[in-house]
């Protein structure tokens, strides 16, 4: 083939394909240029949450509310778990709840992300950063929910039993809480989507570890409970500190330190930053993947 | 200024999971296209032609080698990929629009155009699943073209759909390269090829075999595609060609002028030669073709005697297909051999011993002359034609006609 003068600036609207990736900041530049196709995934993956269902949209308020019931009767009634003060167990547990499941399932949407899109994937260019941003849409949803239980459950006790449970300033804390968990789950997500198109080993596995992890987390219990020889492996993890923030916003209940609180939101910002790294490389040979 | 550099394009896959090997779908591409230039590509199945698209339209990154382009690229690589079987049309144009990152605001203000293109009027809002497949097509088309793409990537699309929308759609394209737009089509349509590219590449295994003006390379491509072909199918091993008194050792197609060929001009004959090997003395020896179009026989010719061959032996039995007696579609050729000996009749056979493409080129000199329409059946032999006409008066004299 004869030698072809290639341009070595380009100039105005010009592009160039190679083999490298362009980088983290050109896939910034494009997502936005790509934006609106956020709204029609975050649309798309909300509607898998009740299509071809009988009950359809009832789905939304039976899957979130129904464990919560459940676990209401097992930990706060069989099993006696006290959170502490007057809190009762179920607004303690929903609480609790909401940010973990909102952590647990962001996470899983996240990576199954570029897998349910994997069709369109091999066909059309899009930017592919779009997916797992976009697929929190489902974790919102029901992270919606939550809050609307808790609400009626402040109404509820206030009627009942006389107390407003509702902090209104410290609603600062329970933003921070949730907003960890929301980079947490993304910077995960953005290094288990790209090998969660090629083995579905990787959802499995982190169905498991979702499992173990929501033990590890005060969830169900309340860290004051715990044996101070066992705390600091509770500082670790980062859900820790998300949670308690997200229970000291909403009900004035839990326990947190500023370097727990630090460690967290390192832990979350570097996973986030390697993610997106991870994920800008990765991301190019999906395709190939699908 | 070119519209689109393509240097040392090469793209690897790594294929199989027990002992993966690479696989070259693209390997040292280059080329360069002029702004308003349309531009055929063409080769076998699995030459590479989609894999070019997709590096192009940047849905998978190259291995090796850049391109560098200009304006904005629009791909209609797999026809409606972008569509949303729920959604109505108008929120499918918006939709399809932001998948080439293209805003609301110029979809609002060529909505109108793309409507009209398409002939959706009445069924703008509703959903696309209630669509014909003709309706669909010309929604994904019209929106595409409607963007105003500086480089189209078009892939076998033009190519479906009915003849009238077919035709717009290529004026359509036309008079946008006419504009500067620059067209990569890619079909196995050669007719749309020759009568729609300004030039014309020619991939086969990743490789280019060549650029240049359509006729030339689409005919090189026809003459090469064909015979590549017949040798993969001979190197094949089944055991069926081989019997106790000989074997069929090659099918060939041979031109007039004694060469190979893969592909023929219904005007020419074409020689079909079959060699062969004996392993015993004294045998009669009977040759015959079956022709099949489409994979139905078109028809059977044996030799009307069988003839006397001295053993062991190489020979070659040759039948020639007349001109103007195949239609222009693509034939396979089975073979047998009949090997007498004395009572003992022993056969070995060939089957799908090698493709051909018959193509007329259009000079007027086939047995379709100046029509322009499809000729149907499995042959289309040049028959004689004759019509009369008598002037009406010629009723009026009729006798007993007048009272």
């Amino acid at each position: 083939m004869s030698e072809v003068p290639m341009p070595k600036t380009l100039t105005g609207d010009e592009w160039v394909i190679e083999p490298r990736g362009e980088g983290v900041r050109a896939i910034a530049r494009d997502v936005w240029q790509y934006r609106r196709l956020l709204r029609f995934f975050a649309l798309r993956s909300f509607q898998k949450l009740y299509r071809r269902t009988v009950l359809g949209v009832a789905w939304l308020f039976i899957r979130p509310l129904f464990p919560l019931l459940v676990s209401t009767l097992v930990f706060g009634g069989v099993l006696g778990v006290a959170p502490g003060g007057q809190v009762p167990y179920f607004l303690f547990l929903a609480v609790g709840t909401s940010v973990w499941e909102f952590f647990a399932s962001s996470l899983m949407w996240g990576t199954r992300s570029l897998e349910l899109n994997r069709g369109m994937l091999s066909r059309i260019y899009i930017p592919r950063l779009i997916l797992p941003i976009a697929m929190v849409a489902p974790a919102l949803m029901t992270f919606v929910i939550h809050l609307g239980v808790i609400i009626v459950a402040f109404v509820y006790y206030r009627w009942t039993r006389g107390i407003w449970f509702f902090h209104p300033l410290q609603v600062g804390w329970a933003v921070q809480g949730f907003a960890l968990a929301w980079l947490l789950s993304l910077g995960i997500a953005l290094w288990t989507s790209v090998p969660a198109l090629i083995a579905r080993d990787v959802r499995f596995t982190l169905n498991y570890v979702l499992g173990f992890w929501l033990f590890l987390t005060p969830v169900v219990y309340s860290l004051d409970s715990v044996p101070a020889k066992y705390r600091w492996a509770f500082t670790l993890n980062p859900m820790t500190a998300s949670v308690e923030s997200f229970k000291i916003g909403l009900i004035n209940l839990g326990s947190i330190d500023s370097r727990q609180l630090l460690t967290a939101w390192g832990v979350a910002l570097f996973t986030l930053i390697s993610g997106l790294l991870f994920f800008s490389r990765a991301e190019r040979n999906a395709a190939d993947k699908s | 200024m070119k519209s689109l550099v393509v240097e040392n394009l090469g793209k690897r896959y790594r294929v199989g999971s027990k002992r993966p090997f690479d696989l070259w779908a693209l390997r040292n591409v280059s080329f360069t296209v002029e702004p308003g230039t349309i531009l055929g590509v063409i080769g076998p199945n699995g030459a590479g032609k989609t894999t070019l698209l997709k590096v192009l339209s940047r849905v998978t990154p190259p291995t090796e080698g850049r391109v560098v382009g200009r304006g904005r690229v629009v791909p209609l690589l797999a026809l409606g990929a972008g569509f949303q079987q729920d959604l109505s049309g108008r929120d499918n144009i918006y939709l399809n629009a932001a998948m080439y990152g293209i805003s609301a605001a110029e979809v609002e203000a060529r909505l109108d155009d793309i409507v009209q293109f398409a002939g959706l009027d009445d069924f703008l809002d509703s959903s696309v699943k209630r669509y014909s497949s003709g309706m669909y097509l010309r929604l994904a088309f019209s929106v595409a073209i409607n963007m105003r793409p500086d480089i189209l990537l078009a892939d076998e699309v033009l190519a479906v759909g009915d003849m009238e929308f077919q035709e717009r759609c290529l004026e359509r394209v036309q008079e946008s390269g006419r504009a500067g737009m620059t067209v990569l089509f890619v079909s196995h349509d050669m007719d749309a090829i020759t009568r729609l590219c300004d030039r014309v590449i020619w991939i086969n295994a990743g490789q280019m075999m060549g650029i240049g003006p359509p006729e030339q390379i689409v005919s090189e491509y026809q003459a090469s595609a064909w015979s590549t072909i017949n040798r993969r199918r001979q190197t094949k091993k089944s055991g069926g060609h081989v019997c106790k008194a000989g074997e069929i050792v090659f099918v060939r197609l041979v031109s007039a002028k004694g060469k190979e060929v893969g592909a023929i001009k219904v005007e020419d004959p074409v020689w079909v030669h079959i060699g062969f090997r004996t392993t015993l003395p004294r045998l009669e020896v009977r040759a015959q073709i079956d022709v099949l179009a489409r994979g139905a026989l078109a028809f059977r010719s044996v030799m009307p005697a069988s003839v006397p061959v001295d053993g062991p032996a190489d020979g070659v039995a040759k039948v020639q297909i007349p001109a103007h007696l195949l239609s222009e579609t693509t034939y396979t050729i089975s073979t047998s051999l009949a090997f007498f000996e004395g009572d003992e009749a022993y056969t070995c056979e060939l089957d799908n011993a090698t493709a051909f493409h018959v193509y007329d080129s259009a000079t007027g000199a086939s047995a379709r002359g100046t029509y322009r329409g499809q000729l149907r059946g499995a042959v289309s032999p040049k028959l004689e034609w004759d019509m009369e006409a008598h002037q009406p008066a010629a009723v009026l004299s009729e006798p007993g006609g007048a009272a």
